[in-house]
């Protein structure tokens, strides 16, 4: 079963997701910050990131960079989710990109798309 | 990649189903907010909560409503079976009625939150209602825990696309502040004493994210449920439509009295007709509809003291023809009985016939009957100003009565401030005694864009309505109700006549 990495600070927006994306049968392995997020991928490649833009410590776009500088993790798709205007965040290579305010059918069409397999 | 939208997208509306709460709110709730709708027992809370369920449903929406109260919901549809949004075929459908009390009362607010949480998502649902809120309030052992749970509802309620009502009654000082910080918006109902009468109220303390109609809103509670009524110069406080500049001339069916100004009145301007009892106000609304109606001219009577029947019979013993008029669609009457009225209700319904049958001329007749609705009377000037400045802009030629208190007297006094202002044109009409004889006078006092014949003229009551006179011309006073013969020269010629030849 692949397993989704799920960025952000907002501990309420982790907590809700995790068990929006559990109950659709993913596995969800949290992080509040880019770093926090590295050190997890670092113990077990995920199947999918889907992370903040915005967050302390390291941001998406560092997270996002990180990523695709290492070979073991440059693969793996990743899902942005961000209210800033979209120029800048665009050349960093996200697979899929969720503007702010969304609603979970959004996200996990998105993860569909991302993850045809489902959680498999 | 894929890029699915540039930028935030504006929040779309929720209608809430609630009479003219969309009117206030400028659309209805924003999709996925939450809202405290707060008041005390019997205020009305439970109605507004299940109407919204209804009528979300109705619309093509799923509800939630969770009870955290020990009162079972066969009981509650049962209080709400009679009124007409109830529809039991959606109940287990698009409407899943749950109870939150043993999840709270068992596990908390954690509990409950995943109740909510789960049950929104298993029924897809779009509208959550949680029914005694103040029951979560009160098993939180602080009010961060409380703001807590309000903080990860909003965010079960953003992520999945939900809109929540909360209802409840005053919470605790301390987790009130805590609630009200946290939602999108806060809506406060009450039933107050205007005198020996009971008024319901609404109030919009907060709403965020969007414009809203300010102040107090008045509602009732009756077989369709609650019905609010936006206060209607803060609805419209901008006209709907601008007046359109026009020639056109609104013949009052007076030939006389058109005489007296050019034609008849401005098209889309109002006219206060002023006057005591018994001198024919009625009875000109009958000629000015008639009129219209000959012409085709779509006609409303907005009245209080006739009944629809003895007003067309009136009309008609006067050879005005109105029940012909009403039968084919050229004339409408609506008679609202005085007392227990809401204005800003009537003003609901005065606009709704005036845009269903694109009314051209409107009898209102007459102001006391809004008068004897209001609940704040200083609202009253005000109120009257929005509605005419409207009816111009919908292009309604209106004739308004308003009853002068003293029969007879030396002053000519409007009784209701601020009423002279809202009127283009102005006729009086008054009862004289004149040497020991009661006759009736017309004059018109005042007209816009068109030069008028100001003199004191006989009005007589005839079997065919209305009839003027020539000036008074040998009478004095004749204005203030007491008209004297003038002096009589040497020549025997009044001395009026004299003048200017």
């Amino acid at each position: 079963m692949k397993t989704i990495l799920l960025v952000d600070d907002e501990y309420s927006i982790v907590e809700v997701l995790a068990h929006l994306l559990e109950e659709e049968g993913y596995t969800v392995v949290t992080a509040s910050n880019g770093q926090d997020a590295l050190d997890r991928a670092a113990e077990a490649i995920p199947g999918l990131v889907i992370t903040d833009l915005m967050m302390p410590l390291m941001s998406g776009a560092d997270l996002i960079r990180a990523l695709k500088k290492d070979p073991a993790l440059r693969r793996v798709p990743i899902i942005l989710i961000s209210s800033a205007p979209l120029a800048g965040p665009r050349k960093l290579g996200w697979t899929e990109l969720i503007a702010k305010p969304f609603d979970f059918e959004e996200l996990l069409q998105a993860v569909r798309r991302v993850l045809p397999q489902g959680g498999e | 990649m894929k890029g699915k939208r540039e930028g935030p997208q504006p929040i779309a509306r929720v209608p809430t189903g609630v009479g003219q709460l969309d009117a206030i709110l400028r659309g209805g709730f924003l999709k996925g907010g939450s809202y405290i709708v707060s008041g005390a027992p019997g205020t009305g809370k439970t109605i507004f909560g299940n109407q919204a369920c209804f009528r979300h449903a109705a619309a093509g929406g799923t509800a939630l409503y969770v009870t955290l109260l020990a009162e079972s919901h066969g009981r509650m549809l049962s209080h709400i079976s009679d009124m007409t949004f109830f529809d039991p075929e959606m109940v287990g459908k698009a409407i899943h009625y749950v109870s939150g009390y043993e999840a709270l009362r068992s596990e908390g607010l954690k509990g409950l939150f995943t109740l909510i949480r789960k049950m929104i998502k298993r029924y897809g649902a779009t509208l959550l209602v949680v029914d005694g809120i103040v029951r979560a309030e009160g098993v939180a052992s602080s009010s961060e825990e409380f703001k807590i749970f309000i903080h990860e509802l909003n965010v079960v309620l953003s992520l999945l696309g939900c809109t929540a009502v909360l209802l409840t009654n005053a919470l605790a000082e301390s987790n009130s502040y805590a609630a009200r910080t946290m939602v999108d918006g806060l809506l406060q109902i009450d039933d107050v004493m205007d005198g020996v009468r009971a008024v319901r109220q609404l109030v919009v303390q907060k709403f965020r994210g969007s414009d809203h109609l300010r102040g107090a809103h008045f509602f009732e509670i009756g077989s369709e449920g609650m019905r609010i009524y936006a206060r209607v110069e803060a609805m419209l406080a901008t006209p709907t439509n601008l007046p359109r500049a026009t020639n056109g001339r609104s013949s009052f069916g007076v030939r006389t009295l058109d005489e007296m100004t050019g034609g008849g009145v401005a098209e889309g301007t109002a006219t206060l007709v002023l006057g005591s009892s018994g001198t024919g106000k009625t009875i000109l609304g009958m000629h000015f509809l008639s009129e219209g109606a000959r012409r085709k001219e779509p006609g409303l009577y907005f009245g209080f003291f006739e009944s629809p029947a003895r007003f067309l019979k009136k009309g008609d013993d006067l050879g005005l023809q109105l029940s012909k008029y009403a039968g084919n669609g050229l004339l409408e009457v609506i008679w609202q009985p005085t007392g227990g009225l809401i204005m800003d209700a009537l003003a609901e319904r005065l606009f709704e016939a005036v845009r269903r049958l694109k009314v051209k001329r409107l009898v209102v007749d007459g102001i006391s009957g809004f008068e004897e609705s209001v609940v704040r009377p200083e609202r009253l000037g005000l109120f009257l100003t929005s509605v005419t400045n409207e009816l111009r802009g919908l292009g309604v030629t209106t004739l308004v009565t308003e009853e002068m208190r003293e029969l007879f007297g030396s002053e000519v006094e409007i009784p209701v401030s601020g009423v002279s202002g809202l009127a283009e044109n102005i006729v009086l009409v008054r009862q004289l005694e004149i040497v020991s004889e009661l006759k009736r006078a017309i004059a018109v006092m005042k007209t816009r864009e068109n030069a008028h014949d100001d003199r004191l003229r006989e009005l007589k009551i005839t079997d065919k309505g209305l009839e003027i006179g020539d000036p008074f011309e040998s009478e004095e006073a004749v204005l203030t109700g007491g008209g004297m013969p003038r002096p009589q020269p040497p020549d025997g010629r009044p001395e009026s006549t004299k003048r200017g030849r």
